[in-house]
């Protein structure tokens, strides 16, 4: 028996592998947190502001990654709903681009492919704990690079938008 | 064999020029290699990121010192300590939470600057926890610290700008360098192709030329001797496997040492080039090739279809080389002599073809000038018993002949006043002296006459050159010439030669021809008397009455003597006809306004009555026989006592060979 299911896992594993990009969301386990409160960020719709929680969003679903960042020491645990899921829950889905203010001024964009091809993640938590500001809170976008190896380039760098205040379509 | 060894040389070169050309490759490749790391250098150096991190830093860190200020301006208000709450989040993020392992790599004197600001934050952290009012003194001291940070960091972002720049400037520079290089390789690249191209080429053309010049030769331009080796048993097996015959023709210049040594070298080789640029005319492709052997032997190899084509061919060839020829502004009268051997007939191989052609050659000259002779199996035995004619030439390359003198009186002035030379051939082997009607007849039959007149002439002059300064100045010395070679054309242009050579006055000379002279040829033989005459010899047509030599000469060509053969003088005293033919002939000779020789002469009587008749000079044994040069000289002292006392040595070689 426990043969069979090193082999069936080893099978996986290849499957795995070689799996085309776009059947990435069963990648990430699912994790179940208590309903959090608070602001999440901002959705700037021709021209009106909407607020949207961070309850709103991990009702989309709450996934955990464990990867490297360009910016930060070691490997670090993030949880948080899929970038995916978000924008096509604020309304973005058939947008482009996004793009991404942050509470210090920085500003980045984000194209459709990154959140189609990969399971982005829009980050509310790490080590199960909600993000605070001095921890880059309230969310920061994780691209995990251990799981989609092709996010490790100095392109996504700048993408690691963290203390994000507000998030817009561009044409 | 040298084939092979122009391919071993071609193999050494091409791998020398294998080995410099990767060489100058390795070299090329090193040097673009160097240049391309000094841009990878360059570019590692550019660090932007680290600049940009340097930017970002600077920034959070003027956001800081800036929420400070505002919080020491106002301490109570809610405002200023929820700014100084985000500047010190955002500083915390960047200074503490960010790594800068590869800043502190990129500016090591960054290094210190993110502990000092943690210790910043943890103070202002403190102050923040405390809440409004807000420790305005402690703030002015974070703010004093962070004042002076930030302008540290200001001034080693500047210093990093400034050295990104040199760097920067620095890549530009070895890129640019790296293009030159780049170009300039291309450039050799070019040249060095070009270049073994052209002397590829070139090597071609020498190897083309160095394989005509070893199969031709440079003065003709004709093909060689090593060309016959190499080539012409190919011609053979064309001819074997066509059915067709080999004819192989080996021609000769009649005279041509004679020619050389009258006009000198270079009129010769101008009669070889222009005899081979008739050659040359003859010459087809694979069929019929003229070939120079050697010397003045030149040869054709020809491929015929039959006998009759041969023959044509022959005759051709024979008519254009047997014709008079201008040759730097001379007319030579140009005489060749041909032997002929043909596969399959004479031989199967270039080498027995050769043999039999040259044995053929040989007949031709033996049967006289002008002739072409095709090998006969039957020459072969002829040749090798013909001991007689080996036996002359051996003769005459031993030296075996000398003159012998008889002289010449003048009968109006009882006095000495010439002399003639005869040649006699003192046989070595046998001791026994020749007469010339003994050697002559053979002689003339071959090339041999030439070489034997030569000797006369040369060895004539020789001697007359010795007594010129002793005797009168009417004292003359006659020779005999054969026929074969007054009738050369170029005679008198070699006597001339001769004479100038030997120091002697043309007036001294006197060539003896007989009537026989011109049976042949009387145009040349007219030519040659009025030249010689010309060039201020003297002429005397000799054995008068002899031969078929009549009257007739005496008006047509202008001659200085008449010599009356012996045959008329002996038995004048009883032969009351031969006494009237005599004063005939006189009263010719008168005529025509020339001296008359008596020859022959041997009783008193004969003289009393030639004197009586008006005969000017005589010569004979009433006189003198014949004597050796030594002996001769002798009689001149005692006559004339005025010739210089021969030299002891010679002297004593002389009775030797006497």
């Amino acid at each position: 028996m426990s043969h069979l299911r090193v082999a069936i896992r080893f099978c996986c594993i290849l499957m795995t592998c070689s799996l085309p990009a776009g059947t990435f969301a069963a990648e990430l386990p699912i994790v179940r947190f208590e309903a959090p409160t608070g602001k999440a960020f901002d959705v700037i719709v021709e021209g009106e502001t909407q607020s949207v929680s961070l309850a709103e969003i991990e009702g989309l679903g709450v996934y955990r990654t464990r990867t490297t960042t360009p910016w930060e020491r070691g490997e670090l645990l993030f949880e948080g709903p899929l970038l995916a899921n978000v924008v096509k829950y604020i309304g973005l889905g058939d947008a482009p681009a996004i793009r991404i203010r942050a509470l210090d001024g920085f500003t980045t964009d984000i194209p459709r492919e990154d959140w189609l091809e990969g399971s982005v993640l829009l980050a509310t938590r790490r080590d199960g704990k909600l993000l605070t500001r001095r921890d880059q809170g309230p969310v920061r976008v994780v691209y995990p690079q251990i799981n989609t190896p092709a996010f490790a380039t100095p392109l996504y760098k700048p993408r690691w938008i963290w203390l994000i205040a507000t998030i817009e379509a561009v044409n | 064999m040298p084939v092979i060894r122009k391919k071993t040389g071609l193999k050494k070169r091409l791998l020398l020029g294998l080995v410099i050309a990767a060489g100058g490759l390795v070299m090329i490749i090193a040097s673009l290699g160097s240049g391309l790391f000094n841009v990878a250098d360059a570019v590692e150096n550019f660090r932007f990121y680290s600049f940009r991190q340097v930017n970002s830093t600077l920034l959070d860190a003027t956001r800081f010192d800036a929420a400070l200020e505002r919080a020491i301006d106002s301490p109570e208000k809610a405002a200023s300590l929820e700014a100084l709450s985000l500047a010190n989040d955002l500083a915390y993020i960047r200074f503490v939470t960010e790594d800068h392992t590869s800043l502190y790599r990129d500016v090591p004197r960054y290094l210190g600057i993110d502990a000092r600001m943690q210790a910043l934050i943890a103070d202002l952290d403190a102050v923040i926890k405390a809440g409004l009012p807000l420790d305005v003194p402690e703030l002015q001291r974070i703010a004093g610290l962070t004042s002076s940070l930030l302008s540290e960091m200001n001034e080693i972002y500047y210093s990093h700008g400034n050295l990104l720049d040199t760097n920067m400037r620095h890549a530009e520079q070895h890129l640019y360098r790296l293009t030159n290089a780049v170009v300039i390789a291309l450039i050799l690249f070019f040249v060095t192709g070009a270049a073994a191209i052209i002397l590829l080429i070139k090597r071609n053309e020498v190897a083309m030329l160095m394989q005509h010049q070893a199969n031709h030769d440079s003065l003709t331009g004709l093909k060689n001797r090593a060309w016959l080796g190499r080539y012409g048993a190919k011609m053979l097996n064309a001819a074997r496997n066509s059915d067709r015959q080999l004819m192989l023709m080996v021609i000769d210049l009649d005279r041509f040492k004679s020619i050389n040594d009258t006009y000198g070298h270079q009129v010769g080789d101008a009669l070889l080039a222009h005899v081979a640029g008739i050659l040359d005319e003859f010459e087809e492709k694979h069929l019929v090739a003229p070939v120079r052997i050697g010397g003045d032997e030149l040869a054709v190899v020809a491929i015929v279809e039959n006998n009759a084509a041969g023959e044509t061919l022959r005759g051709n060839i024979h008519k254009r080389l047997n014709t008079k020829v201008d040759v730097e502004g001379r007319e030579l009268r140009l005489n060749t002599s041909i032997g002929i051997a043909c596969f399959p007939d004479h031989g199967d191989s270039l080498d027995i073809l050769m043999r039999n052609a040259d044995i053929a050659l040989y007949q031709a000259k033996q049967g006289g000038r002008a002739r072409t002779v095709v090998f006969d199996p039957g020459f072969e035995t002829i040749t090798e018993g013909s001991g007689a004619q080996n036996r002359l030439r051996q003769a005459i390359a031993n030296d075996e002949f000398e003159l012998f003198w008889q002289p010449l009186f003048d009968l109006r002035t009882a006095s000495l006043s010439g002399a003639e030379a005869f040649l006699r051939w003192r046989d070595k082997e046998t001791g026994e002296v020749l007469m010339p009607a003994d050697f002559l007849p053979l002689a003339e039959q071959s090339e041999a006459i030439y070489d034997i007149d030569r000797m006369v002439l040369v060895k004539a002059c020789a001697e007359a050159s010795r007594w010129e300064l002793e005797l009168q100045s009417d004292f003359v010395i006659s020779i005999n010439i054969s026929s074969q070679h007054l009738q050369s054309g170029d005679f008198p242009d070699y006597l001339a030669g001769v004479a100038n050579r030997a120091g002697l006055s043309p007036a001294r000379l006197e060539i003896d021809i007989t009537g026989s002279l011109f049976v042949a040829d009387r145009v040349t033989a007219f030519e040659t008397v009025r030249k010689l005459r010309g060039l201020g010899f003297r002429v005397a047509l000799d054995d008068f009455g002899q031969s078929v030599a009549g009257l007739q000469y005496l008006a047509e060509i202008e001659v200085d003597r008449l010599k009356i053969d012996g045959v008329f003088i002996g038995g004048i005293e009883t032969n009351a006809k031969k006494r009237d033919l005599i004063t005939t002939i006189i009263a010719a000779g008168r005529a025509a306004g020339v001296e008359i020789v008596a020859e022959g002469l041997e009783t008193p009587a004969q003289m009393a009555f030639l004197m009586q008749e008006g005969c000017d000079l005589a010569q004979g044994f009433l006189f003198a026989r014949p004597a050796d040069t030594e002996t001769f000289r002798a009689y001149l002292q005692r006559n004339m006592s005025r010739v210089p006392p021969t030299k002891k040595p010679r002297a004593k070689t002389k009775t030797k060979a006497a």
